[in-house]
């Protein structure tokens, strides 16, 4: 089981860099942005995958924080380029 | 009043499950934090003081019945756009389409936008009153899923409580 | 039993988040990408922490996995909602067949 989540983590890391593709050449802000949420995501799915690995539950609670700061930066984002302001 | 326990309830649950002691010394520290977070921010959980509790646990109870055929729908929806995503010649046809609802309450509008976005075939792009503007990977077989779809409307405005027309 | 119930769950989502990644860079325009994005990679996640509980039983971890697959599937439709609505107010055309790339 610990060998399936190795493979997990090398090919969502291969993943990660298919979407910073998105995030370097994307033609304006939105296809950036949509790229960033998707990176954010899968870190998600790391953290846990690295806790479940080194036997450390610790990064269930980062992973948590995480989603909600992920959630968060992107309203906000979306918010300052549609309002001017956040 | 019923308010402020159900907030605290909701509250303390958490606060075990994000720390998972049960020793005196934490589980005090969680009573008067959730304490004073009830007293600070019980008019955000519930919006109006009309709201009673057991209908927001019967509407709870409704929608836990209705979550069966949401998943169906989010895995078919997924099955449809992997296969157009591997495709080699990407068989899409992409367009907006508009929907009208005559939903009025503000929980319903936001879980409707939520289910039009993970079932096949269309993203909620924008709503204004009950109209909701979609876009849709295959125009034609959305138009015709979104007319089929006058089901789901129908059982989430049964789902929370609001007659429909 | 359990392990190989988890397995497939994990293999399942990890197929959903590759897919997802690649609409990312195959589909022709912004809106089109936020299908890919939007729908697989919520899937794909929620698909992945299922394999998660399985594997970890019952105990405080698989509580709270539980609870950030709740909060995936309400925010995750949220966010790209929001995303959408902003290219759609700076006036984004969508894509139609006959269009080149974007």
């Amino acid at each position: 089981m610990i060998d399936l989540f190795d493979a997990s983590v090398v090919v969502l890391i291969l993943t990660i860099f298919l979407c910073l593709y998105r995030v370097g050449r994307g033609p304006g802000v939105e296809n950036r942005l949509i790229a960033v949420n998707t990176i954010g995501t899968k870190t998600i799915i790391l953290l846990i995958l690295i806790g479940l690995i080194y036997g450390r539950p610790i990064f269930l609670d980062i992973a948590i924080v995480y989603a909600m700061i992920n959630f968060i930066a992107t309203i906000a984002v979306a918010r300052y380029l549609k309002e001017g302001c956040v | 009043m019923s308010q402020y326990i159900v907030t605290f309830a909701v509250l303390i649950f958490f606060w075990y499950i994000l720390s998972g002691y049960l020793e005196p010394f934490y589980i005090g520290a969680g009573i008067i934090c959730c304490a004073i977070v009830t007293l600070i921010s019980t008019d955000l959980l519930f919006l109006s003081n009309e709201t009673s509790v057991l209908r927001s646990v019967g509407t709870f109870i409704r929608f836990i019945g209705y979550l069966p055929r949401l998943i169906l729908a989010i895995i078919i929806a997924n099955f449809d756009v992997a296969y157009r995503v591997l495709h080699p010649r990407m068989p899409i046809d992409p367009g907006i389409i508009t929907v009208d609802t005559p939903f009025k309450n503000d929980i319903l509008r936001t879980a409707f936008a939520n289910a039009l976005t993970l079932t096949p075939g269309t993203v909620t792009v924008e709503v204004v009153g009950g109209r909701y503007t979609v876009h849709a990977l295959v125009r034609e077989a959305a138009e015709e899923s979104l007319l089929r779809e006058k089901d789901m409307q129908k059982s989430l405005a049964h789902v929370f409580g609001e007659g429909e027309e | 039993m359990m392990n190989t119930l988890a397995s497939i769950f994990v293999v399942i989502g990890l197929f959903f988040m590759v897919v997802g990644a690649l609409g990312l860079i195959r589909l022709p325009d912004f809106y089109t990408r936020v299908h890919a994005s939007g729908k697989c990679d919520t899937m794909g996640e929620g698909m992945m922490l299922l394999g998660f509980i399985l594997y970890e039983g019952t105990s405080l971890i698989a509580v709270k996995m539980f609870l950030l697959v709740l909060f995936i599937f309400i925010t995750s439709p949220t966010a790209v909602h929001a995303i959408m609505n902003v290219a759609h107010t700076c006036g984004t055309e969508p894509w139609k067949i006959g269009d080149e790339r974007r």
